[in-house]
């Protein structure tokens, strides 16, 4: 062994020592990561447990989401059922009433007296009365559920609202009313379901026959530039201001109701606002009390691109 | 010689009064409560017209429908369907097949006899069984 100076022990010394510090700086930083880790390791498995509670209740709302679904299912093919068979089950004894009355005032089972034709003609008026109101409620029914599907095409709303008016003419003069016809255009057209439709203008017609004493209806269609705008408007007795929240309600009476020529089923108008509604067109009332009425609705107009976008 | 209808509809009184009705108009008149005796029914008695309704619980309307249609004997009788739920897809999809016409419950005994006159080809201003003229 050579004998080492001095100097160079000191030198060896000081590395040692370097190397020695390095080395407790390594651990002391191996230390701190170890602790850092378990640190990280135990936040992983706070997340990891909360990952695993959130995945169960993930699960849970699946479960109690698929449930429901499976109740909806259930009742709107009860709702379904439901129309059909309380379709059935009040039509059919209504057809056998309304027939077997209008058998023995047709005579068929031999004559009748006057009076005797009085008492069945008041039975077959409030069972036709009845029949009308059935299917008002299932109309209702239908399109609550959301079974009241509508057959849209290109229809004139001028040629629809002649047709009608036509058809109610009779009447009006019978008793003793004008029947107006107001035209903004030779044509109107609206993307809308042709028999719906009819039927809102039939609604409030037979409404505005109902409560006018005297003087005139009148059928407004006008062919504006976003939407065909209908009016049926009449001389008639008008609604209060205090009613006039009411007139789209179901099975509502209100006014004067005195000497009405017919008894409505109360759906009338509420049938009107849900067709309308469901064309996606407005409605509403306005009127002045023993002045008269007016009934606006609008309808969607008939273009190309109406159609791309249904 | 009178024409023959057919008349099939599981309610006992709704089809005792179309007869009657019928009958009234001088037609005559063949019975039948179910699908199975109806078919036998219009093999036996040869119609001249079907009306028949849809919902019946033993063969029903529908598949006597197509029954009669299936077969040369039978696919040219007109048939009238006759029910109390009045779908338009049912409506239109049964006239597709080839269905004469429809008739809704309750019915207006004028509509019918229009419908039953139209179906046999039949003038339909008749003068009813009292004389009287409808249509």
């Amino acid at each position: 062994m050579e004998d080492k100076t001095k100097e160079e022990l000191i030198e060896e010394m000081r590395v040692l020592k370097t190397r020695i510090a390095d080395i407790q700086d390594l651990e002391c930083k191996y230390k701190s990561a170890e602790i850092e880790l378990k640190k990280a390791k135990e936040e992983l498995e706070v997340e990891t447990w909360g990952l695993a509670k959130t995945n169960e209740a993930i699960k849970f709302i699946y479960k109690e989401l698929d449930k429901k679904n499976k109740e909806l299912q259930t009742l709107d093919k009860l709702k379904t059922n439901f129309i059909s068979t309380a379709s059935h089950e009040l039509r059919t004894p209504l057809t056998t009433i309304i027939e077997s009355i209008s058998q023995v005032l047709d005579e068929i089972h031999g004559k009748i007296t006057a009076e005797q034709r009085e008492f069945l003609s008041i039975c077959l008026e409030d069972v036709d009365r009845l029949s009308r109101l059935v299917n008002d409620l299932l109309d209702i029914s239908k399109i609550e559920a959301g079974r009241f599907k509508l057959t849209k095409q290109q229809v004139d709303i001028v040629s629809l609202a002649k047709m009608v008016s036509v058809l109610f003419h009779p009447k009006a003069k019978s008793i003793g009313l004008e029947l107006r016809e107001n035209f903004c255009s030779q044509t109107a057209m609206a993307y809308v379901d042709k028999d719906s439709v009819i039927r809102v203008f039939t609604n409030l017609i037979s409404n505005a026959l109902k409560f006018t004493d005297k003087g005139y209806i009148e059928i407004l269609v006008m062919d504006k530039p976003t939407c065909v705008e209908c009016c049926i408007s009449d001389t008639g007795r008008g609604i209060s201001e205090e009613d006039m929240p009411r007139v789209f309600g179901e099975f509502e009476e209100f006014g004067n109701r005195e000497g009405v020529r017919e008894k409505g089923t109360g759906l009338g108008l509420s049938i009107c606002k849900r067709i309308i509604e469901l064309h996606q067109g407005e409605i509403w009332a306005e009127s002045t009390l023993n002045k008269g009425t007016k009934f606006i609705f609008t309808l969607p107009k008939y273009t190309e691109n109406k159609i791309q976008e249904e | 010689m009178p024409k023959k209808i057919l008349v099939v509809d599981d309610d006992f009184n709704i089809l005792k009064l179309i007869a009657i009705r019928l009958k009234a108009n001088n037609y005559d008149v063949v019975t039948a409560s179910d699908g199975l005796y109806a078919i036998k029914k219009v093999y036996e008695d040869k119609p001249d017209l079907i009306i028949l309704d849809i919902e019946m619980p033993v063969g029903g309307g529908m598949g006597v429908f197509k029954n009669l249609k299936m077969n040369t004997e039978t696919m040219l009788i007109p048939v009238i369907f006759i029910t109390a739920y009045p779908s338009e897809e049912m409506q239109s999809k049964v006239l597709e097949m080839g269905a004469e016409d429809f008739i809704t419950k309750p019915f207006n005994a004028d509509e019918l006899m229009a419908k039953v006159r139209k179906a046999l080809g039949e003038n339909i201003e008749k003068k009813d069984a009292n004389g009287g003229q409808s249509g």
